[in-house]
């Protein structure tokens, strides 16, 4: 077992242990830290597995952005303890474990089955944001252009979405000496 | 040992723990959490494809569709936040069983 092998095994346990920890947690916040080390974990795999620019737009979208925003949000709910909602009675979390098992049985199944050849070798470029980058403006870019729109789309929503009146206009210029209490 | 099986496993793994989430958990932020992991376990089979099946010199296919990926999971959940924090500033809960009326 080389070097290689070694940071694999032990990104995939980290990996492992925090996605455990995420869907287990009884508060957001625990699960968010927990997703933390999930996302660190799933950065390291994918630096193994010779994707160094992924690895690290993984660490700033996900991490930087995303997992920001979650934290951003338990802290501004600030969640008290009868807001947390319910949790499912155990019967049906026995029931939910048992059928996520079989799902990653069938998969298991399916993947041990294939006869996957042996990993050949790539130059060093590989994944690079130079490779990365080339490819995807020059075959996908329709795809890229595709997700601009998208994410136009998503930014419309999340505004409007968070406005508390739609009906009214937002006010232009308060009046002086008043302040506008929306 | 770093074998293509292992990571797809790994995948699969990750994929199936995001989907008990979902399904076993109320809380809607865990569950868009969950489906984090999802997104996440599927990237990295296409990591672990982009590496062991290379076309060509070094024109990996998967990286575009991981980063397509992690556009469409910032969009998600940025409309998934905006959704939840809608909700709780008029129900002050965040238990999905108690957001029956948002069905229609």
């Amino acid at each position: 077992m080389n070097l290689r092998d070694a940071f694999f095994v032990v990104f995939s346990f980290l990996a492992i242990f925090g996605a455990f920890l995420t869907v287990t947690r009884r508060h957001p916040m625990y699960s968010a830290l927990s997703l933390i080390l999930f996302f660190g974990a799933i950065s390291g795999v994918m630096m193994v597995l010779a994707a160094p620019f992924l690895a690290l737009m993984q660490l700033m979208v996900y991490a930087g952005a995303i997992l920001v925003l979650f934290l951003f949000v338990i802290m501004l709910l600030s969640l008290k303890e009868s807001e947390l909602g319910g949790e499912r009675p155990w019967p049906l979390k026995l029931l939910a474990g048992i059928g996520s098992t079989v799902l990653f049985g069938l998969l298991a199944a399916a993947i041990l089955r294939a006869p996957f050849s042996p990993a050949p070798p790539v130059p060093g470029t590989f994944g690079s944001p130079d490779a990365v980058g080339t490819v995807m403006f020059s075959e996908f870019v329709l795809p890229f252009e595709v997700v601009s729109v998208l994410i136009l789309a998503a930014t419309m929503g999340a505004v409007i979405l968070a406005k508390r009146h739609l009906d009214r206009p937002a006010p232009q210029a308060d009046p002086p000496g008043g302040g506008h209490h929306g | 040992m770093m074998t293509l099986h292992n990571c797809l496993l790994l995948s699969a793994l990750l994929f199936a723990t995001g989907v008990y989430g979902v399904v076993a958990r109320r809380n809607v932020l865990i569950m868009l959490m969950s489906i984090e992991l999802m997104l996440n376990g599927v990237n990295v089979a296409f990591v672990a494809l982009a590496r062991y099946y290379p076309r060509g010199s070094d024109a990996p296919a998967g990286h575009v569709f991981v980063l397509l990926t992690m556009a469409v999971a910032a969009a998600e959940a940025a409309v998934g936040l905006a959704i939840v924090l809608a909700w709780f500033r008029h129900r002050k809960t965040t238990d999905t069983d108690e957001m029956r009326s948002m069905r229609w």
